[in-house]
């Protein structure tokens, strides 16, 4: 039989080729930990100007291995073109070694750029193979690129801190947006829906997590404080634990407060169209323990229920305010445009391009329930 | 006089044949014997005072022809003539001097029986014989070997054995047509299936309970003379990584212990070619502190990872071979040399990163899990096509490689039984003792695969369920 040779010798023809085409060793590349983004303006102002900042770090020179001077471990190198894919490839041109994306961890944006939309800033980082959905999108207050500057105390990376800081924050509290990664974002961006995406802030040569950036679709129209986060995440019920909620007991003792420190937390919408108007219920379930208490030492059953429902007043007038400031906004961060194309469909089909006005209309009901699970010995 | 001449004139040239002549004038008895095979003392001790006693006739074989006696003499017989009568006989000597029964040096166990096979072929029918007294046990002998002559045994279970299963065997070894067999390595080299496969399609095993447990399940022994290596068909490939602690033990734990075989073979064919697979081609799968630490630490390596790991697997695989042919003194040496010299030297002179040190280590120490020796060369070797297929296309040459050496399994059979059974053919409840070994009353049958002729091993019927 003739094929075997054949066989063998297709088998052997991939050895014999230029070799390896693909392989770069691992301490070849350059492992870009972060990517600043912020826009520059030419003076004749023709062009709309990228400045891409790359955090390229020298595994090598981390480690303490070596101890030369010149060496630093973190390099943030910049270059500025007209998209992403030239800076990349101007910044070849003064680093010697191959930069590699499959580790980046985060993509920084600065505050003018997020201004004016950031979908086409990112286009690269979505198609390319290299990156991932998984790289955390920030929004900058300021320049993004002194972020990356930043020398945080616990870490030598700044990129990899503000990364571990977002992951570590996530499970502790519900001050930081649940968006936070460009998969995230542009899902809700090219299903059409805007969404709220992380803001930093520097705060004393320390990178802060502040509150949420409300884009409306890809483009920046204002910012949430953290205590406005917190009660969106309430709203979509999209937190497990980490939140607290602090409640005076009485006007007159100051100091006198209970907080509640949430252990779950779970919502739905219901939508109905009633005269032409949408109308969405928010039905919002807290359960939790007590943190702090301003019981006395004496807890009783009717002091639980007190405490229970003061808690739901607080989470639903905070909720209230902030449906009404995005309904002036007119910017729907609650997800309630998916809502309306998925069970009111005719109703969405008709006012899919006016959805804003709309919404600015919408009524919007939330009900709160919560409980209190347990409160501790304190004998 | 004729005897005496014919067999002076076939035996006499070699000089350990004797001819001892003994007797008065009335009555006269020659021996002829090999003193190689014989003592003379034993013949003086034990046989003169009984044949010269007067009660006739002799308690002994007579013997025929010459070419009979040839044979007998050959074989450690001693020919007795007596002129007087015309006639031969032939008597048995002391026996060979004979290694005895020891434990096993190859296959250790912690929990069974420790006696192993020796190079006799009757002690080591006999190790089979004192544990399985039963007349369906049969045992057929033939000679194969032009020059040697070698006694083979063939033991199976009459009634659980399939007769197609045993034809086979039988027919396979009517075929050996050859001059020597000085082990059973031979006769398994004639009989297997696939001459060109990696891995072995019939096992062999120095413990006798192995042996049992294989033929009561329906399989064929083959046991040959002055081996005490017995060899076991037909065989599936999950049988070479099961010891018989894996019964003996309670299933727990016998399962667990099968579960990390299973890894350590995974992990001995594949670990260094996805170490080159993910330092020269995937970075981005490594975790990213991992990665850091591993670019660091490789920063001032040479060579590209395969050159590497095939120059730290190739020397692993030499420091093996030395200690395994060195006098067992010197083989610790060796060891200290190649694991802590070697290893840490290259580490520091930057030829190899520690973390490929690992890697080999960890592929070592789990080569030595897989307990059938030819598997575990067989999946030792396949790891340097792995490393050039993962050194070459990445992932995708180390997934191609995975998948040529599944297919080659399932395509693979030993005696008409597929090799890769009970997973491809998929005999569900042949998996109650592959992975894990299901508890004693859930094996009340035996491999379906066998398809052997009494199905059932236990009866669970007056077995109550809580006790």
């Amino acid at each position: 039989m003739k094929i075997r040779p054949l066989l063998s010798l297709f088998f052997l023809l991939p050895f014999l080729l230029a070799g390896c085409w693909d392989r770069v060793e691992i301490q070849d590349r350059l492992i870009v930990m972060a990517v600043a983004i912020d826009k520059v303006r030419t003076e004749d102002e023709k062009r709309n100007f990228y400045e891409f900042t790359a955090q390229l770090t020298e595994a090598q020179a981390l480690s303490g291995r070596i101890s030369t001077p010149n060496i630093s471990p973190v390099w943030n190198a910049s270059a500025t073109g007209p998209s992403i894919f030239e800076c990349i490839r101007i910044l070849t041109t003064r680093v010697a070694r191959q930069p590699y994306y499959d580790h980046l961890q985060i993509i920084i944006i600065g505050e003018e750029l997020a201004k004016e939309g950031i979908d086409r800033a990112l286009d690269l980082f979505y198609r390319d193979h290299e990156s991932r959905p998984k790289i955390k999108l920030v929004i900058a207050k300021g320049r993004a690129r002194e972020v990356l500057d930043l020398d945080p105390k616990l870490m030598p990376i700044s990129g990899r801190y503000i990364s571990t800081l977002m992951e570590e924050g996530e499970a502790k509290t519900a001050r930081f947006p649940k968006t936070s990664t460009i998969g995230q974002f542009s899902s809700y961006f090219h299903g059409g829906a805007n969404c709220v995406l992380p803001a930093l802030r520097i705060e004393k040569r320390e990178a802060k997590m502040a509150g949420g950036a409300i884009m409306r679709g890809d483009r920046l129209v204002g910012w949430l404080s953290d205590q406005e986060v917190k009660t969106l995440r309430w709203l979509n019920g999209t937190f497990t634990a980490g939140d607290e909620v602090i409640v005076k007991n009485g006007p007159e003792q100051e100091r006198n407060v209970t907080t509640f420190e949430v252990r779950g937390a779970r919502s739905s919408v219901k939508s109905e169209i009633r005269n032409g108007i949408p109308v969405f219920t928010f039905s919002i379930r807290g359960e939790g323990s007590l943190a702090e208490d301003g019981f006395d030492h004496k807890p009783s059953l009717r002091k639980l229920k007190e405490r229970e429902k003061e808690i739901s007043r607080n989470i639903k007038e905070n909720a209230e305010k902030l449906i009404v400031k995005m309904q002036k906004k007119k910017v729907d961060i609650f997800g309630l445009y998916e809502e309306m194309r998925r069970h009111q469909h005719p109703y969405w089909k008709q006012h899919r391009n006016n959805w804003d006005e709309v919404f600015q209309h919408a009524d919007i009901h939330i009900d709160v329930v919560t409980y209190i699970r347990r409160f501790g010995q304190f004998k | 006089m004729k005897w005496d001449e014919e067999l002076a004139n076939r035996l006499g040239g070699s000089s350990d044949f004797q001819r001892y002549e003994l007797g008065t004038e009335e009555k006269q008895l020659l021996f002829f014997y090999l003193d190689s095979l014989v003592a003379l003392s034993y013949i003086q001790n034990h046989l003169v005072d009984k044949l010269f006693q007067d009660q006739h006739p002799y308690p002994l074989t007579a013997v025929h022809t010459v070419d009979e006696a040839v044979q007998a003499i050959l074989e450690g017989f001693i020919v007795i003539w007596s002129p007087s009568e015309q006639t031969a006989y032939k008597a048995t000597s002391k026996g060979l001097e004979t290694r005895s029964i020891q434990e096993s040096e190859n296959e250790s166990n912690l929990r069974g029986p420790r006696d192993g096979f020796v190079e006799s072929l009757s002690t080591n029918l006999s190790l089979i014989r004192r544990r399985l007294p039963n007349a369906d046990l049969h045992i057929h002998i033939r000679e194969i070997g032009r020059q040697t002559k070698t006694k083979v045994a063939l033991l199976y279970v009459q009634g659980i054995v399939q007769p197609e299963v045993l034809n086979e065997v039988r027919s396979r070894l009517d075929t050996i047509d050859i001059d020597q067999v000085l082990d059973s390595g031979i006769v398994e080299q004639w009989i297997e299936d696939n001459l060109y496969s990696p891995f072995p399609q019939v096992q062999n095993t120095e413990l006798p309970n192995k042996v049992l447990h294989a033929i009561l399940e329906g399989r064929v022994a083959i046991m040959v003379d002055g081996s005490p290596f017995v060899l076991i068909v037909p065989v599936t490939f999950s049988m070479l990584f099961q010891a018989p602690d894996d019964y003996y033990d309670r299933w727990l734990i016998g399962s667990a212990i099968r579960i990390i075989r299973a890894v350590g073979a995974l992990v001995a064919l594949f670990l260094p070619a996805l170490y080159i697979a993910l330092i020269s081609y995937h970075p981005g799968m490594i975790p990213t502190q991992l990665a850091l630490s591993i670019s660091a630490t490789r920063a001032e390596v040479p060579f590209p990872s395969l050159v590497e790991a095939i120059a730290m697997e190739a020397t692993l695989e030499m420091l093996r071979e030395a200690g395994l042919r060195l006098p067992k003194m010197l083989s610790q040496t060796v060891g200290i040399v190649g694991g802590l010299v070697i290893g840490q030297a290259a580490v520091e002179a930057g030829i190899v990163s520690p973390v490929l040190v690992i890697v080999v280590a960890i592929t070592a120490i789990s080569t030595f899990l897989v307990p059938a020796y030819n598997a575990s060369i067989a999946l030792r070797m396949l790891r340097f096509p792995m490393m050039l297929l993962a050194g070459s296309l990445g992932l995708f040459g180390l997934i191609l490689g995975a998948m040529l050496i599944l297919a080659h399994l399932v395509s693979l059979k030993s005696f008409g039984i597929n090799y890769f059974s009970p997973i491809v053919p998929y005999r569900p409840k042949d998996w109650k003792d592959l992975l894990v070994r299901a508890p004693l009353p859930y094996l009340k049958e035996r491999p379906e695969i066998l398809h052997s002729l009494n199905p059932k091993r236990m009866n669970l019927q007056k077995r109550k369920k809580g006790w």
